[in-house]
């Protein structure tokens, strides 16, 4: 693990049908930072996510955890994976501690696979983390969208992943869970890689280190200048950041035109 | 009727086999409900009407045929699903229909007078035979081992297979597997309800059970039991009313899915009320 590079994706390809969803895509994620993947629905955003934790096949192309093919990443418990909250059967009889426990599955592969006093004591660990740990009996149709959420967060945590991939952990929760789960995910790097797929454009300039724009490829990735024409370019039409509260620091072709 | 157990082997049979139907209906109608897998099961139960007709065409156990035809049928949904983009209504729809037009055809080729079939299409549990009974203990017994075995496992992958695949867990072997527990249970409840009820006996002791637990294993548990009770009084109404023992049973648990609807409903209304 010493490469660094957490995440590699070398010309990688994926279409659904004829459709193509991901063009020629070749990009590095650094190890240890924060990276928004920003751009429009349909653009490929959790394609890109799937891609990386192979839930999606590419067609061509090839992508790389430190170095290591996916199936070893897998294997190692390297990655911690947040799919949309909205995905779920809220019916399903399950308990937020049995939730957050079935994270540690990879620590069992013997039959009659009871939970150690350790997994135990991390998804106690982690409750608390969350502060979540008065719900842990909960079932998860009784809580809220921002606490599924936190719920969905300590599961991919609770086995210590290296890298960790949201699927836009703050769609359709109020302003202040969204920043407590921004702030919580900050608070992980420099020890974990994140990528998380937002809409959240307002977060961007506070909490992320590195944003990339993706619209079928690469339309930029980096830390320093997000202009207007990129983000227009991205989304294929011209984008208002500043109605969308954002950035605290937004640049016109290299001449920052805002600057709260 | 305890007369009759004690003194007939079919009765003893039937019972036996009620007690162990009603097992894999919990656990596996747990499954079948939770990963909403209804129809899905029973697109596999009328696949297995096609073993049925080849056992007799080629003179072997129809209850064998059933057993491959199933477990053929689950095990290429399973592929065609994941490796090409066919919907899986569509793919149920063929397999169902060919399923029981291949079962038709072998009936007919067969030699000699035509088979009575109405106890595979609608269920006859007073002729289950020791062989059957042999065959459907060893599938419960199988059953019942690996899930309770692997048991956080089926929890997880039930509850987000994604998320299973990405920490490590070989879903891919946990789909085909699973399909493969469907089809052995289905041929186990084919002696009982027939080929035409199974759906039902597969899933409303679950309907009824999530009424009153929300814990999976509870779930199971509570829709074993209520399949068990259902089911032998079920079979002791039939043996009294000179009815058919499948049909009794399913009735019997509709009318206790219902009751329980309304039960729960009251429950609410009565809660609302005090609040």
């Amino acid at each position: 693990m010493s490469t660094k590079y957490a995440i590699s994706l070398t010309n990688v390809n994926v279409s659904y049908g004829d459709f193509q969803v991901l063009s020629d895509i070749t990009v590095n994620f650094p190890s240890s930072e924060m990276t928004a993947i920003i751009g429009p629905n349909g653009g490929g955003k959790t394609t890109l996510l799937k891609v990386i934790t192979g839930l999606i096949k590419v067609d061509t192309g090839s992508v790389k955890i430190f170095g290591k093919d996916l199936n070893t990443a897998r294997e190692k418990g390297w990655l911690g994976y947040v799919p949309q909250a909205a995905q779920f059967d809220r019916k399903f009889p399950i308990k937020v501690e049995e939730v957050i426990l079935s994270g540690t599955l990879k620590n069992h592969l013997l039959p009659f696979n009871r939970y150690s006093q350790q997994d135990i004591q991390n998804t106690r660990d982690i409750l608390n983390q969350l502060g979540l740990l008065d719900l842990k009996k909960r079932q998860i149709g009784q809580l809220s969208g921002g606490q599924l959420q936190k719920v969905l967060i300590g599961r991919a945590l609770v086995n210590d992943p290296k890298i960790l991939l949201l699927d836009e952990p703050t769609a359709s929760i109020d302003t202040k869970t969204k920043n407590q789960i921004n702030q919580l995910l900050h608070d992980l790097v420099p020890k974990i890689t994140i990528l998380i797929v937002t809409h959240d454009m307002a977060a961007i300039s506070s909490y992320f280190d590195t944003i990339a724009c993706l619209n079928k490829k690469i339309h930029y990735h980096g830390s320093d200048q997000l202009t207007q024409q990129v983000i227009d370019d991205t989304f294929g039409c011209p984008v208002d950041l500043i109605a969308h509260g954002v950035p605290h620091r937004v640049f016109q072709e290299d001449k920052e035109i805002y600057h709260d | 009727m305890i007369e009759a157990i004690l003194n007939y082997q079919f009765m003893q049979n039937a019972l036996l086999i009620a007690i162990m139907a009603s097992v894999v209906c919990g656990i596996i109608g747990t499954i079948v409900v939770e990963k909403k897998l209804v129809m899905m099961s029973g697109g596999i139960a009328h696949t297995a009407f096609g073993g049925i007709g080849l056992g007799y065409w080629l003179g072997f156990e129809p209850i064998l045929g059933a057993l491959i035809f199933s477990a053929g049928s689950s095990l290429l949904i399973t592929s065609i699903k994941r490796k090409t983009n066919t919907n899986t209504d569509t793919m149920i729809g063929i397999l169902w229909s060919t399923g029981m037009a291949l079962g038709i055809l072998f009936i007919y080729l067969s030699p000699g007078y035509p088979p009575d079939m109405a106890s595979y299409l609608f269920g006859d549990i007073l002729t289950v035979t020791r062989f059957d009974l042999y065959v459907i203990l060893g599938l419960v017994l199988f059953t019942v081992l690996v899930i309770v075995a692997f048991f956080n496992r089926w929890l997880s992958y039930l509850f987000d297979d994604e998320f299973s695949y990405v920490i490590g867990m070989n879903t891919l072997f946990m789909d085909y597997f699973m399909f493969l527990l469907i089809a052995l249970s289905i041929v186990v409840l084919i002696r009982v309800v027939g080929i035409i009820l199974v759906i039902a006996l597969l899933t409303t002791p679950t309907a009824i059970a999530k009424r009153f637990t929300f814990n999976l294993k509870k779930l199971m548990i509570l829709s074993s039991l209520i399949g068990m009770v259902i089911s032998l009084t079920g079979l002791w109404l039939s043996f009294y009313l000179n009815i058919p023992s499948g049909a009794m049973i399913i009735l019997l648990l509709a009318a206790l899915f219902f009751l329980s609807t309304l039960l729960k409903k009251k429950k609410k209304t009565g809660m609302n009320k005090k609040s």
